[in-house]
């Protein structure tokens, strides 16, 4: 029972999105990230770009690819289990820290297929969603359910070495924070801050769309109109809205990504506690002055 | 700063403004004082919250693209506009249209 506690935390940790879903419990805690973001449901993804690593863990790569998948999954998992999905950003974060786990403890053998089935049934049942349903999810971002059994085949691996880290006394969150600040850990920040509006966008999308769930973070009722038909008026209104460009990232969002950041004078300005006085015009200024 | 001009607009109307920049909190401060803006400015010197809005780098300039999201208070985006250069953003008037 103990190790069991013990093994729910430290998979808490770690296994980010996961682990809140598989109900192994606990509040996401990750290390030195910032505040939360937007809660999305997502589509699919444009087609892959160069499949160039977005991030090196030590000498281990993390490829976009494989990071886009894993916020797509995190996005479809969450809807599905009524969680607030992690940011994009987040489900980087646990890729890194999985990946230092895995280095440290390689799993001995991979999950054979039983066990992932039987995970995946598990999931299901907990969801209240049976195979049809989770198959239409995935296929709503454009993912397959091979991709929701490699993760899963993934997070029994993450379990086993968790396990080992245990039996051999180790502490999780005091070993992945010594090995967060001594491991070598690269990320392409231009590459993540290119893609992250677009999962963000693409989720808002499917969110609008057909979303088998609703947010519990959110409101309901967010009105699905990217383009609203501009009121009648004698001002002329030339271009209401950048269309989704295929050159550029612009996006139209449905749903506004909380934040919050310090205010000048002291105290922290945070969207949705200014939103409950009213409407907020939000004006990003290209230069200050 | 023609939105500060008619900052007072926006007041009457129930909603804030709410400005950010790519900028250290120091030159937003500093901007804020010399401009005499009233409403909230704040810096995203990290750019986490023009990424999260789309906006982060879209003219290659590692800057927030111009742009105006106008937010309901169940946090809907009632109305996006994009600035395509650096000059091209809209009036307070066209803004002021917006507002629920």
């Amino acid at each position: 029972m103990t190790a069991q506690n013990n093994i729910s935390r430290m998979a808490a940790v770690i296994v980010v999105g996961l682990a809140a879903i598989v109900g192994l419990g606990l509040l996401l805690t990750l290390l030195g990230r910032g505040p939360g973001a937007p809660s999305l449901a997502v589509e699919p993804t444009a087609p892959h770009p160069d499949d160039q690593p977005v991030a090196t863990v030590n000498k281990h790569d993390i490829y976009y690819s494989e990071w886009v998948e894993a916020s797509l999954l995190d996005q479809v998992m969450s809807r599905l289990s009524g969680q607030t999905p992690p940011t994009p950003d987040e489900t980087l974060q646990r890729l890194i820290n999985e990946s230092l786990v895995l280095a440290a403890f390689p799993p001995s053998a991979h999950p054979d297929d039983e066990a992932i089935a039987a995970r995946i049934a598990a999931l299901e049942q907990s969801w209240g969603a049976d195979d049809a349903t989770v198959q239409a999810a995935l296929e709503q971002v454009g993912l397959t359910y091979g991709s929701l059994e490699r993760a899963v085949g993934r997070l029994l691996e993450v379990q086993a070495a968790l396990e080992e880290m245990e039996s051999q006394g180790y502490d999780s969150t005091a070993w992945l924070e010594e090995q967060r600040s001594t491991a070598r850990v690269e990320i392409e920040d231009d590459l993540v801050n290119a893609t992250v509006p677009r999962i963000i966008a693409q989720a808002q999308q499917a969110a609008a769309g057909t979303a088998p769930a609703p947010e519990p973070s959110a409101p309901p009722t967010q009105k699905p109109q990217p383009t609203p038909s501009p009121k009648p008026t004698t001002a002329p209104t030339t271009a209401p809205t950048t269309a989704p460009a295929a050159a550029s990232e612009a996006v139209t969002l449905t749903v506004a990504p909380d934040f919050s950041l310090p205010q000048a004078g002291g105290g922290t300005f945070t969207l949705t506690e200014q939103l409950k006085q009213g409407p907020v015009v939000l004006v990003f200024f290209q230069k200050c002055g | 700063m023609k939105l500060q001009n008619r900052y007072q607009k926006f007041q009457d109307a129930g909603a804030e403004v709410v400005a950010l920049a790519v900028a250290p909190r120091s030159s937003v401060n500093s901007t804020r004082k010399s401009l005499g803006i009233s409403y909230v400015m704040l810096s995203d010197k990290k750019h986490r919250v023009a990424s999260a809005y789309g906006v982060y780098n879209l003219l290659g300039d590692n800057l927030a693209a111009p742009a105006v999201f106008v937010i309901d208070t169940d946090g809907a985006v009632l109305w996006q506009y994009i600035g395509k250069n650096p000059n091209d953003r809209p009036g307070p008037g066209q803004i002021l249209e917006h507002l629920p």
